[in-house]
Formats: structure tokens, C-alpha cells, sequence
């Protein structure tokens, strides 16, 4: 039995928008599974599904065998919920929102003080303990939330976005500490709109307009891009004119600029000569022409792209 | 500028809008507190639960009982023993079951010595549990007993002669002291500075709270416009609210207007740019809602003490009457009452319109200079 | 089973302790909450309970002789009117009133004086005219009063007292012309008669009891205690709303926290603070104004305490189903407060209504706190009577738990 499993899970808004159409997923027991997708793809509603905090419209939802309709109350034992936006009291510390979070799950005494201690430590805040939620950066509030929803060891994280509006260098602590969590044996599911974090999962699933697209490692996930990437660079002045050039080119299945250089999807790397000649054409100069390796962004927008048109 | 302002004005009224709870208490509440206080307040003190003990049993006796009964101030029940020592055990309702006002002890002999004319005793017991309740039975019934007793003791003496001998009254404004026609205008000012301040403390203080405030800070705007902006929102909820409290005690609970109703128009609209400022200030120094609604509570509160909303001002003490000269309400409410039941008008209401006009100068230039000085604190 | 409910105690307490972090963090609301009832239940106090008292008075006065002078001063004695000064006519009369310089008025026409007979020469003569006086018949007493009934509460009051004055000076004048009379002619049937009609015909004795001298302020303390202590209902008003606004009730709601618990959690502080203020309260009312407290201290606490979960109650359903905390605070205050001070007993006494009206009345559970205080505090009684009430708010307070129980789902919208 897989310990997160959804069956045709639905959910309608009024209004007619449908958040999730019809997912199907099993996430395994110690597994890290992303979830990614563009803003509105339904990532937070899946999320709130599996926390039994959101009625399902259609389908059926389990998470470590519980059913989070008719047992939500117990579902909500066995995870640790991380919500989108800061869920912790801005008015109280760090300290008094671990000690609440202790009072509900009736961890008293010498083990609560050591719980605290040790998650404190975890998430770098030991020397925060008395600081206001409120007056805490961003990624040092992600973090107490993560460590709030890890007081009753729970078997399952549920993490919406964990490190979204994070510096770089809190993002890769905070991974550091999901990669501790996940060695430990937790079953994490994250959603995350960073292609990066991406890569750092077991599993990643593809959400758009409610549905998954895909779902498979990433490695899986980005052999699935057919073709090559090319790696285009020409004077920066020329760049924009570069892009629309390419895109025109048949055989090029995506175009995306990263900085100075283009990278290009394109059905083989046979294309070169006609690139070459279109470039010539518009008078920009190729500097460098060359394979990359396949990133896991490229794979998505692709996906996402082929099933727009 | 002006559409920078109306700019700002018009995100609130959006809020409003998609806030359809808030809108319809908003616009409706006062009226409909208006109702109900009128309601309330309007009805008479009557069948006051009267309980009669009556030792004599006298053809005079009986016959005064059956004044009391005749009376609509009092629902007697004639006791068939009588009445205890101890008072309580009526008034609690533990002897006779119901809890009574009134008590009224007649004694033995009491037809033959009035006739007589030796002048018996009545004994009456009040139960001022409310003191209100007790006044009026005690006023009426002593206005029986006077009739009726005379009526024995002096049969040759008329009611209409009895009458004569008292001075002449004449109420003026409010001709049956009717209290509704006291409580619903007061509750029209009362409610009217309410909704405004609220409204306007309210939102600022969201606005706070969730942080959009200060997003209202980093736009190209002068603090004037931005409560400019800010105001026009309240002052539309209070006076709608305000027209349309006019309407139901007019229409509804039948207060006259008297005077000039273009004129009582323009000084509501005053009023309501005066108390504007209290909401500011209130919404300035508080960072919640939760703080907002709690300052308006007490403001209003205190507010209302010093108003001569409940009770008059003449019968304070020297020091509170004086500072109640330091509310904007206590002038509006002088000035409502006089246009809407004396028919005067800016002859007589001058300097009531005078300390509101100098009363908001100062409200609202305090409102402004806080308002800066918090730009300035928070940019 | 046993686990379910210790879990439930567990979570109200946790839940408790959070919600007096929250008020102890924010410390302007912390002193709103804890002094705010107990500061306003003072300046109302102070302020509307004051009993009638110098009502500005003017005079008119066209007899201006010893007599109407005696009157005059005898209305100036009094506590209730205030003479502030005289107008030469009735314009003068007019336009004091309009510009409420003067709220009662008294006008005396020439022959008050006129009306006594003189003190000498045919004494029979005289007693037939002193007679005469108690029927002064067709021509009326040239005493007249003009009251502004805008406070018709005080206008009763200045009116009760001005014919009671009125009344006493003319019975005061008679009699001593009376007494002026040799003795030989004071067992005259005309005179006794004479005598016997300036008293009243039935001799009263009116005893006030719980409030001897019938003070507002006696009727408006208890009153006010229990009007006041709706304000914690205000701030309960705001918790739930508060969480949804500021987005933590997402994370509270994912935790195993019981509904019953999250709600009688967040109402806990907030009766505990209502008790606080009781008795505060309770000091004011007894140390300042001077009241007597009759009841059962203990039993007063408790039943306020009852009360205040009532209004709670209620207060936290509409936290509940009003989706934001602007609204919510709205509604709460629209229904607590400004009913509230119609209930003071300063405009209409509940208590006088019949039972099922009342009972009716009471539905609203500020009646009922309003019942129980002045019962307990004045009358010293105890839940034999006004048990009816502690039922009402009971089942109040109850029913409106079990609704925002039901109410409150563990779900995001
Ligand atoms: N409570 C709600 N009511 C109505 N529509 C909603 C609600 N929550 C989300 N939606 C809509 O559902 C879609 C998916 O939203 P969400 O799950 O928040 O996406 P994501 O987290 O991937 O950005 C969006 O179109 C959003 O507008
Ligand atoms: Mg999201």
C-alpha cells in the first residue's frame, strides 16, 4: 500500500474552475516527491486535499491508509502541513509558536524541551528563540513553519512551496534539511514552481490546469524531450533578433534565451546548416554553436508548450 | 488629484462591494438600531404586576380597588391574605408567584374613616428593582388615590374644581413626552458618527494589519489626498445611513420636522466631516482591528455620556458639563433637536455651528498631523 | 473513548494559552479588554446617573408680589429646578426655550397674591374665602408652567416636582392664615373643613424598598456591569476571522486540534478576563458609588461568568459564519452594544413587562445579565429566583456553541 494514493480526485470551485481534474498519483513510503507546475495549476489545491483541510468534489484520497474525507481527524495526525503562506502567529515568538504547536500534540516536559531544542537546532534558529514570527526574514519563517510541522514526527510532510520568496543560500539549507528528513525515512511531497528543487526529488510529477502530466524521475523525465539542445551564442545586441529568427526556423520545437547564450530544442542536430543561413541572413554573427545536456526546465516548458498548441 | 483621490476612494467602495455582509450592515445598520431603540423606548410603562391586600372589605374599599384595576399602568391581583413583613417574599415572587412592583396594603376601616374624612393610611410598597418602574407606578398612584379619596371625603367638591387648583402645564416641542420621540433622535446623531468613524477606522486599520498600507505609502501620493481618499467612503455610509434614520423617525416614529430640512441637510453633513477626524485618529493610533473596535467602543461610550443622549447635561456636575462642550455630538444633537422639533433655526443654533466648526479645525488638524507624522515614521 | 476527551481538554488548553499570548502581546487591547469595561462602566456611571437635578428654570413673573416672590424661591430651593434668571415677557419665555437657555418655565399672572385674603378685619369673611381657595372654581390659579418635553424622562420629573411645590406653597399660605385666626374660632366646622381639605384626603406611606430614594445610579450600575461585559464578546468576534485573514487558521485547521477545543479555547481567556472584570467592577459599584451588594458574592461571579459565556457564544458564532473581521466586528457590535444601553433600564424596564415578555426579552442574554445583576446586587436574591434566567442563558449560550461547532468547519473555504 502506497502511503499517499489518489484515485480520480476532483475538486470544483464555484465558479465553475476546476483546480485538480481527475488526479491519479501513489507516492511510496520514504519517498521525495516534487510536484511542479506554473502559478494555478492547482499544486496548493492538491496539497489541501491531501492535508483533509479541503473537500474532494470527486475521487478518493488516502494518505497513510486514511481516508481524508472519512478520517480526516486522523490523516491530520500523521502529516505535518506546510502552508503557502506564513501559517504561524506573527505576534507570538518562535518559541511560544513551537510550544504551541507541543501543547496540541501533548509533548510535555524534558521531551518537549528537547524536541524544541533539537528542531531549533535543525532549522538554524537557536538563536532566534525569543524573536516575534512576525519580525523573522522570510526564509527563517519557512523554516520554523517546517519545524512546527515536524514537533509530532510525522509520517508524512506536506510542503507547499517551501522555499518561494528564499534567498539562495536559505533555499539550500532548507534542502539540506529535506534531505536529512528524507534519509530519515520521511515520505515528503513538496511543490515547488523551481525546476532545480526539481531535480532533487525521487519523483517528480508535472502539474498543468489540474492535471499531471507527466510523473517519473527526473533523469525519466528529461530523456523524454526528443531531439537535441543546442546551445546558440551570438553578440548580445543581436539576441532578440536571434530568438524571433530562430523560432521561425522549421524543425525547432522551443527557443529560450538564458542570458547570454539561446538554447534551442530542436529534432536533430542535423538543423546546424539552416541555422547558420538564417542567422547569415538576418546579418547576426554566430559566436558559438554547441550540445548541452538537457535541463529539467527545458523538459517542462516543452511539455507544457507541445500541449498548448 | 482629484483622481488620485477618487482613486483611493473607489478601492474601498470595491471592498465594500465584494464584502456584500459588510455593506448591507453598513448602510442598513443604522436604521435598523434606530427601529428597534424606538421600539423599545416608545412603548408605555403599563401593567405593572400590582398586588392588593385589602383588610376592609368596604363597598369604598372594593370601588378603589376597581380604580387600580381600571388603570392601565397597573395589573393588580387582590391578595386573599395579608401582605408579609417581609417585603422580599412578594417582590421575589416566592409568596404569591409572580414577582410584583407594587404592593398596597389597604387597612380595617378604611371606607368609614375616609368618609369620615379622618384621612386613613394607605400603605404602598415599591419594588425599585427599577427604579423607572417604581416612579411612574408611584406617580399614578398617588394620582388615584388623590381623585378617588377626595371624591369620598369631599362630595361636594368636583374633579374639574380639584383640577383648578392646580397650575396650568404646558409641554412644548414634544407634546406627549413621548420618549421615543427623545430616544430616536438621539440614537440618529449617535448611530450617524458611528458608522462614520467606524468605517473609517476600521478600514485604515485593516488596511494596517494586512499590510496594503503600506503599499499606499510608496504611491506618489500627498497624506491630504490619501485621506481625502480615505473619508469619502465614510462620510457616504454615515450620512446614507443618516438620510435614511431621518426618514424612519419621521415617518416612523412621527418626530415633526419643524424647521428648515435643507438646512438640518447641510449641518449633518458637517457633523459628519467633524467626527470624520475621531475615526482617524482612532484608526492612527491603533494597529488592529481588534484595537480599533475596541477605542470606537469606548469612545462611544464616552461619547455618549457627555451628549445629553440618555440623560441632560444641566443635571451634571459643573466640570462635566463644561467638558461636554468639548464634543462634536453634544452641539449636533442640540442642533438635530432644534431644527427637527423646536423649528429653529442658525438664529438661535449659531454657536452650537460654531463649536463644531472649531471642534473639527481641531479634530481633524490633529488627524492630519498624526497621519504625517506616521507617513514619516513608516517610510 | 476516555483518550477522545482528555485529547479534547488537552487541545482547549493548548488553544487557551495561545489566545493569552495573543492578548498579552498586544498590550493597547490588553488594557481594553481588562480596565476598558470597568472605566466605562464609571463614566457612564457618572454621567447618566445623575439624578435630575437643576433643570434651568426662567421666570415670568407679572404679579411680582411677597407671594409670587415666595413661590419663586420656594422652585429655586428645590433640588430638581434651578431658576437662572427672568424674561420681561413670553417672547423672552420663547426664545430662552428655543435655544434651550431654559427647559421649564414658570409664569405667574397678577392676583396670586390677590387670591389670599388679607390678614384682618371680618375674619368669617376670610375663612369663606380660604375656603373658597381650595375650589378656586372657574378662574384656575394664575400659576402656569411651560416644560421643553425634548427629555421627556426629565421633563416628568420637573413637572411631578413644580405642581408638588406649587401645591405646598398654597397649602403652606393657607394655613398659616389659618393659624393667624383666635383660638376661639379655630373649632369652627368651617375652619376644621377648611383644615381638612388642604391635606390630601388619604393620608400615603409610600416605602421604597432596594432603592430607597429611587436613584437611577442604583438601577444603572448593575445594569451597565452586564452591557459592559459584552466587549469581551467584541474581541471573541474577531479570533476566528482573525486566523482566516491573517492565514494561520490553514495550519490550525491541519492539526489533529479538535473543533470543540479550538472554540472553547479561544472563549476560555476571554471569560476569565469577563470574571476579572466582574469583579472590578463589582469594586467600582460598591466602593464608588456607593451601592449596596446584597447577594452572594460568589454566586454573582459565577452567574456573571455564565453570562459572559453566553455573549461568547455568540460573539464567536459570528467570528464563525461572517467571512472577514471587518464585518464580523460590525455585526457583533451592532448587536451588543447599542441594544445594550436600551436595556439599562433608563428608558424601559424590562422588568416590568409581563413574564412571557419578558422571557421573550430575554432571549437577548443581555436581558438576562441585566436581570441577574440587579436582582443579585439589590435585592440580594438568590437562583430560586431568577433561576428562569441562568436557564435561558444557559440554553442560549449552549445552543449557540453547538452551532458554531457545527458551524466551524476544519476546512479551508
Ligand atoms: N478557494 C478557491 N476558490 C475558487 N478558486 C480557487 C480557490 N483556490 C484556488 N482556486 C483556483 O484554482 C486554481 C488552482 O489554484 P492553486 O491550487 O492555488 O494553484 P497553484 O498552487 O498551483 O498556484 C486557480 O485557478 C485558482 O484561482
Ligand atoms: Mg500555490
Amino acid at each position: 500500500m502506497s502511503m499517499i494514493h489518489t484515485e480520480a480526485l476532483v475538486r470544483r470551485f464555484r465558479g465553475g474552475v476546476i483546480a485538480v481534474d481527475g488526479l491519479d498519483l501513489d507516492v511510496e513510503e520514504g519517498e521525495l516527491f516534487g510536484i511542479v507546475g506554473p502559478d494555478g495549476a492547482g499544486k496548493t489545491t492538491t496539497l489541501r486535499l491531501l492535508a483533509a483541510i479541503m473537500k474532494p468534489t470527486g475521487g478518493i484520497a488516502t494518505v497513510a491508509g486514511y481516508d481524508t474525507v472519512r478520517e480526516a481527524e486522523a490523516v491530520k495526525r500523521e502529516i505535518g502541513y506546510m502552508p503557502q503562506q506564513f501559517g504561524l502567529y506573527p505576534d507570538l515568538s518562535v518559541e511560544e509558536n513551537l510550544n504551541f504547536v507541543c501543547d496540541i500534540f501533548g509533548l510535555e516536559g524534558e521531551e518537549r524541551r528537547r524536541r524544541i531544542d533539537e528542531l531549533l537546532g535543525f532549522a538554524g534558529l537557536s538563536e532566534f528563540r525569543k524573536r516575534r514570527g512576525g519580525h523573522l526574514s522570510g526564509g527563517m519563517q519557512k523554516k520554523l513553519v517546517l519545524a512546527s510541522a515536524l514537533i509530532h514526527k510525522p509520517r508524512v510532510l506536506l510542503l507547499d512551496e517551501p522555499t518561494t520568496g528564499v534567498d539562495p543560500v536559505a533555499r539550500r539549507q532548507f534542502w539540506e534539511m529535506l534531505s536529512e528528513l528524507h534519509s530519515g525515512g520521511t515520505t515528503i511531497v513538496v511543490c515547488t514552481p523551481y525546476m532545480d528543487e526539481a531535480e532533487r526529488c525521487n519523483r517528480v510529477g508535472l502539474m498543468y490546469e489540474g492535471r499531471m502530466i507527466v510523473c517519473d524521475t527526473p533523469a525519466a523525465l528529461k530523456r523524454m524531450l526528443p531531439g537535441v539542445v543546442l546551445a546558440v551564442s551570438v553578440p548580445p545586441r543581436a539576441m532578440i533578433d536571434a530568438e524571433q529568427a530562430l523560432r521561425r526556423l522549421p524543425g525547432v520545437l522551443d527557443v529560450q534565451a538564458y542570458g547570454d547564450r539561446i538554447h534551442l530544442i530542436a529534432s536533430g542536430p542535423e538543423i546546424r546548416p539552416e541555422l547558420e543561413a538564417v542567422l547569415a541572413a538576418e546579418g547576426i554573427k554566430l559566436l558559438d554553436l554547441r550540445p548541452v545536456p538537457p535541463r529539467m526546465e527545458e523538459a517542462f516548458i516543452y511539455m507544457i508548450r507541445s500541449r498548448g498548441s | 488629484m482629484l483622481n488620485r483621490i477618487l482613486n483611493i476612494a473607489w478601492k474601498d467602495f470595491l471592498h465594500l462591494w465584494h464584502n456584500k455582509i459588510l455593506l448591507v450592515i453598513v448602510l442598513l445598520g443604522g436604521a435598523t438600531e434606530l427601529t428597534l431603540v424606538g421600539m423599545a423606548t416608545g412603548a408605555p410603562i403599563d401593567d405593572v404586576r400590582t398586588v392588593i391586600y385589602d383588610a376592609d372589605g368596604s363597598q369604598i374599599s372594593r370601588e378603589m380597588i376597581a380604580r387600580f384595576e381600571a388603570d392601565e399602568t397597573f395589573a393588580v391581583t387582590v391578595a386573599d391574605e395579608p401582605l408579609p413583613d417581609d417585603l422580599n417574599e412578594i417582590f421575589t415572587g416566592a409568596l404569591f408567584g409572580d414577582d410584583y412592583i407594587v404592593a398596597i396594603d389597604i387597612p380595617e376601616g378604611f371606607g368609614e374613616e375616609l368618609r369620615a374624612g379622618r384621612r386613613p393610611e394607605v400603605t404602598i410598597h415599591l419594588n425599585a428593582i427599577s427604579a423607572l418602574a417604581a416612579t411612574t407606578a408611584r406617580r399614578k398612584a398617588e394620582e388615584i388615590l388623590f381623585y378617588y379619596g377626595a371624591e369620598v371625603a369631599w362630595p361636594d367638591v368636583s374633579r374639574d374644581e380639584l383640577e383648578a387648583f392646580e397650575p396650568q402645564i404646558t409641554v412644548r416641542y414634544n407634546e406627549e413626552l413621548d420618549r421615543a420621540q427623545y430616544t430616536t433622535p438621539s440614537e440618529a446623531g449617535f448611530m450617524l458618527y458611528v458608522i462614520a468613524i467606524g468605517v473609517a477606522a476600521f478600514m485604515l486599520a485593516r488596511e494596517r494589519e494586512f499590510g496594503s498600507f503600506e503599499q499606499l505609502l510608496v504611491m506618489p501620493h500627498h497624506p491630504m489626498e490619501i485621506l481625502i481618499g480615505k473619508a469619502i467612503p465614510a462620510v457616504v455610509l454615515g450620512y446614507a445611513n443618516f438620510l435614511l434614520m431621518l426618514g424612519v423617525i419621521h415617518f416612523i416614529f412621527g418626530v415633526p420636522i419643524r424647521g428648515s430640512l435643507p438646512l438640518l441637510l447641510v449641518l449633518a453633513l458637517f457633523y459628519v466631516l467633524v467626527e470624520l477626524g475621531v475615526g482617524f485618529l482612532l484608526a492612527l493610533v491603533s494597529r488592529t482591528q481588534h484595537q480599533a473596535v475596541l477605542l470606537v467602543m469606548l469612545v462611544a461610550f464616552v461619547d455618549v455620556a457627555f451628549s445629553g443622549y440618555a440623560a441632560p447635561v444641566e443635571s451634571m456636575p459643573p466640570a462635566m458639563q463644561t467638558i461636554s462642550l468639548a464634543f462634536p455630538i453634544r452641539h449636533f444633537l442640540i442642533i438635530l433637536r432644534g431644527v427637527l422639533q423646536k423649528g429653529v433655526g442658525l438664529e438661535i443654533l449659531w454657536p452650537h455651528v460654531l463649536a463644531l466648526a472649531a471642534l473639527g479645525l481641531l479634530i481633524n488638524g490633529a488627524a492630519l498631523l498624526l497621519f504625517r507624522r506616521s507617513l514619516a515614521s513608516e517610510r | 473513548m476516555r483518550t477522545h476527551a482528555s485529547n479534547i481538554i488537552r487541545h482547549t488548553f493548548a488553544i487557551a494559552r495561545k489566545e493569552i499570548w495573543h492578548i498579552i502581546r498586544d498590550p493597547i487591547s490588553l488594557f481594553l479588554v481588562g480596565f476598558g469595561p470597568v472605566i466605562m462602566l464609571i463614566i457612564i456611571s457618572y454621567a447618566f446617573a445623575v439624578e435630575v437635578r437643576d433643570v434651568p428654570t426662567l421666570v415670568l413673573d407679572l404679579d411680582r408680589t411677597e407671594a409670587s416672590r415666595e413661590l419663586i424661591e420656594r422652585l429655586d430651593a428645590t433640588e430638581v429646578l434651578d431658576v437662572i434668571g427672568t424674561a420681561d415677557d413670553m417672547s423672552g419665555v420663547e426664545r430662552a426655550m428655543d435655544a434651550r437657555m431654559a427647559r421649564v418655565a414658570v409664569v405667574i399672572d397678577r392676583g396670586l397674591e390677590a387670591m389670599f385674603p388679607a390678614p384682618s378685619g371680618d375674619l368669617l369673611g376670610m375663612v369663606a374665602q380660604l375656603a373658597a381657595l381650595a375650589q378656586v372654581g372657574d378662574r384656575g390659579l394664575p400659576v402656569s408652567y411651560i416644560v421643553d418635553g425634548t427629555e421627556p424622562i426629565s421633563a416628568e420629573t420637573a413637572i411631578e416636582t413644580a405642581i408638588k411645590e406649587t401645591n405646598a406653597f398654597l397649602v403652606e399660605r393657607a394655613r398659616a392664615l389659618l393659624d393667624m385666626l383666635p383660638s376661639s374660632m379655630q373649632n369652627l366646622p368651617e375652619v376644621q373643613r377648611a383644615r381638612e381639605q388642604l391635606e390630601t384626603p388619604i393620608a400615603l406611606e409610600v416605602i421604597t424598598h432596594y432603592n430607597p430614594e429611587e436613584k437611577t445610579l442604583w438601577d444603572l450600575v448593575p445594569a451597565m456591569i452586564a452591557i459592559v461585559l459584552t466587549m469581551p464578546a467584541m474581541s471573541v468576534a474577531t479570533v476566528i476571522a482573525k486566523e482566516r485573514d491573517q492565514g494561520t487558521l490553514e495550519f490550525l485547521v491541519a492539526t489533529p486540534a479538535a473543533r470543540l477545543a479550538i472554540l472553547t479555547g479561544k472563549m476560555l481567556p476571554y471569560v476569565l478576563i469577563g470574571v476579572f472584570n466582574v469583579l472590578l467592577m463589582y469594586l467600582a459599584a460598591v466602593g464608588v458609588f456607593g451601592l449596596p451588594f446584597r447577594g452572594n458574592l460568589l454566586l454573582y461571579v459565577a452567574l456573571m461568568a455564565l453570562y459572559e459565556f453566553a455573549c461568547l457564544a455568540i460573539g464567536l458564532f459570528f467570528s464563525i459564519v461572517i467571512p472577514n473581521q471587518e464585518a464580523a466586528l460590525w455585526v457583533s457590535l451592532m448587536f451588543f452594544l447599542f441594544p445594550g444601553f436600551f436595556l439599562s433600564g433608563m428608558f424601559f424596564p424590562i422588568v416590568a413587562m409581563p413574564l412571557e415578555m419578558r422571557m421573550e426579552a430575554m432571549s437577548f442574554p443581555v436581558s438576562g445579565g441585566v436581570f441577574i445583576s440587579r436582582s443579585l446586587f439589590l435585592q440580594g436574591v438568590g437562583l430560586d429566583v431568577v433561576w428562569w434566567a441562568v436557564g435561558i442563558l444557559i440554553y442560549v449560550g449552549a445552543i449557540m456553541l453547538a452551532l458554531s461547532v457545527l458551524f466551524f468547519k476544519k476546512r479551508i473555504a
